[in-house]
């Protein structure tokens, strides 16, 4: 049984930029893993092909079998989690263990306010 | 065992191609044959030197390998297929795998775009998709293939008579006499060209050879003319100055210089450069973004070896532009009126001269019912054409349309601030009833259906700027807004987008109405004013 987990302080998920994003990545894997990596990073969900921006990411170097590490990463000033009716902007953070491809996932909201920004709600249009 | 060999042709002027007339014995299992076969196919030539060079080798009462059909002896050649004719099969092989990638990049983005990312299974990485494309590397293939093949052409076309031009600057000048001379035509399903064919003689270190070799640019193109007057300039049994290569004395040149026909290596300059270009830009388009690696704490229960940094790029950035700043319109009326005139031009075009010229209707004046059903399916395609002129009818009144020129201050605003407009309009500014100017924000997404690429447009903010509807007022003015701050500023990757932009609209009574748009750059606020 292959298990990886993201667990952030405080379970927090939503950022202001340039807010700190902290926690833990942990692993549990049936072989060691060639390579353990946590990636942060945006994405596009909705009508339009899916673009992915991988903003900054962290390689944790001869990982073991069963194992967790601390990460910190300072969350950039944009893109800011959106939603509108074509598109929504979302900020994840991604843990891949390679071979294998196995992958865990936390999404997180990023913007000036901490919330996401509803186009069409706040805009009233 | 050769008995002879020579290169011969069919006659003065009915002379198609050079022909290699060979005959020579050979023994089999104490059996003894003989054959006229050079090769399994018909040995023809255009370049005289190149037969002779052939000939030569195969002189009277030589002993030469030859190559013996086990299944029917009787059956022999000289030359035996060059195996490199197997590897022309493969050219197809590559069109075949640059559109079999093409097809899976095409299905893979239909994918991602019909599920979106909450049809991702939990299992699936979303962030290994960044910069790891297969539709670049899709890219990169079918633009390396127009290089490859602009290199292949450049090289047969330019280099090689280029290569050829600058040898024989050392060739030694000897006498000739012009033997025959004549345009040759080729004809094709493509039409009919032309290569000026003159045989000469010479005779070079006692011995007489001949060569029809004119210049170094070989095949042949159309335009009939001026390889006719080439050819006047060498009149049958007439004297000239050729040029013999002193390493091989059956090669020999009229003219060695640089022909006009030699600009026709610019063609493939052309694919080689697009080649290139397009890889860059595939490349550039498939690179991942730099991350980086920020602070790194090992957890107290266990052991932390190390992390590798690497370089932070931020993905998305827009210049910041204080002072005021001129806009441009986001799309030109002149190249809107070229594009659309040339499209309709080509789709016409095809159909008139591929379909309709060849109909009855033109040719005898009256159909049978071939004409009849050709042109009942023509019908939707003609529809297009005559509408594609309606557009660009439309497109050219659009043009004598007034012109709007527009200024920002500050050139690029942000959000939770001030934006100043300035706008002067010049030309036929009398025949506008009236004026309208927004300021909008709007998504834009952009997918893909099967082989089609659609982009849909959602506004989420229209604020108006202006509504006028004196010819004063309309004329020039300002106006200024303060940007909402509970908004996004723009935003930019490959297939989504967040797009600022100021309109003009004005109406024109039984004219098309002004439509002019110009694209703006929102910026976040200041960390402090969002604070």
């Amino acid at each position: 049984m292959n298990e990886l987990r993201i667990l952030l302080q405080g379970e927090q998920k939503n950022f202001r930029v340039g807010e700190t994003v902290e926690g833990v990545a942990g692993w549990r894997l049936e072989k060691a893993p060639r390579s353990v990596e946590l990636r942060l990073f945006w994405f596009t969900r909705g009508k339009g092909t899916e673009d992915v921006g991988v903003v900054r990411k962290m390689r944790f170097d001869a990982p073991q079998q069963e194992e967790g590490r601390k990460f910190s990463f300072t969350l950039p000033e944009e893109p800011w989690s959106f939603s509108g009716q074509l598109i929504s902007l979302i900020w994840a953070l991604e843990l891949v263990a390679e071979p294998g491809g196995h992958t865990a996932r936390v999404e997180l909201v990023v913007s000036p306010t901490g919330q996401e920004i509803l186009l069409h709600q706040n805009a009233g249009a | 065992m050769c008995d002879s060999g020579k290169p011969r042709s069919g006659g003065k002027e009915r002379r198609k191609s050079l022909r290699l007339a060979v005959r020579y014995e050979y023994q089999w299992q104490g059996r003894t044959y003989s054959s006229d076969k050079w090769s399994r196919q018909r040995a023809a030539f255009s370049d005289f030197s190149k037969a002779q060079a052939l000939a030569d080798t195969h002189k009277l009462d030589t002993k030469a390998a030859c190559y013996v059909n086990p299944a029917s002896p009787s059956e022999a050649v000289l030359q035996r297929p060059t195996l490199w004719i197997g590897l022309l099969i493969l050219l197809p092989l590559v069109f075949v795998a640059v559109g079999v990638i093409g097809m899976a990049s095409m299905w893979t983005k239909t994918q991602s775009a019909e599920q979106g990312s909450d049809a991702v299974p939990a299992g699936k990485s979303i962030s290994s998709r960044a910069g790891n494309r297969l539709g670049a590397r899709a890219g990169v293939a079918f633009f390396a293939l127009f290089f490859a093949i602009g290199t292949v052409v450049f090289y047969f076309l330019t280099l090689r008579p280029l290569l050829g031009v600058l040898a024989a600057r050392e060739w030694t000048p000897v006498s000739c006499t012009i033997i025959s001379s004549r345009v040759q035509s080729h004809r094709s399903d493509d039409g009919t060209t032309y290569r000026v064919d003159i045989l000469y003689s010479y005779e070079f270190d006692g011995r007489e050879h001949r060569s029809n070799r004119y210049h170094f640019m070989g095949g042949s193109s159309s335009g009939r003319k001026g390889k006719s007057a080439v050819v006047h300039q060498y009149p049958a049994g007439s004297r000239r100055t050729c040029f013999v290569n002193p390493h091989n004395h059956s090669e020999a040149v009229l003219e060695r210089g640089l022909t006009r026909d030699m600009w026709f290596g610019a063609i493939p300059a052309v694919f080689m450069l697009i080649g290139v270009g397009g890889i860059i830009g595939m490349l550039r388009k498939g690179r991942t973004p730099a991350a980086d690696v920020t602070m790194f704490q090992p957890v107290p229960i266990r052991e932390v070896i190390g992390t590798k940094p690497t370089p932070f790029s931020s993905p998305i950035a827009f210049e910041e532009t204080p002072g005021s700043r001129v806009l441009k319109s986001s799309s030109s009326r002149i190249v809107g009126v070229i594009a659309i005139g040339v499209f309709a031009a080509i789709w016409n075009g095809v159909i008139f001269f591929g379909f309709l010229q060849g109909s009855g209707f033109f040719l005898r004046g009256k159909a049978d019912f071939f004409d009849l059903f050709t042109t009942l399916f023509m019908l939707p395609f003609i529809a297009v054409g005559l509408a594609l002129i309606g557009v660009l009818i439309y497109q050219v009144l659009v043009v004598f349309n007034p012109k709007v020129e527009a200024s920002i201050q500050p050139g690029t605003p942000r959000l939770g601030g001030p934006i100043n407009l300035n706008w002067r309009l010049t030309g036929r500014t009398h025949v506008l009833r009236c004026l309208k100017i927004f300021l909008e924000g709007r998504e834009e997404a952009t997918y893909r259906r099967g082989t089609s690429t659609y982009t849909d447009r959602k506004l989420f903010l229209k604020l108006e700027l202006a509504s006028l509807a004196t010819h004063a007022e309309m004329t020039s003015g300002q106006a200024t807004i303060t940007l909402p701050q509970d908004t996004v500023p723009s935003f930019k990757s490959d297939n989504n987008k967040i797009v600022w932009a100021i309109h003009v609209e004005g109406d024109i009574d039984r004219w098309p109405d002004l439509k002019e748009e110009f694209e703006i750059q929102v910026l976040p606020p200041l960390l402090a004013d969002a604070a």
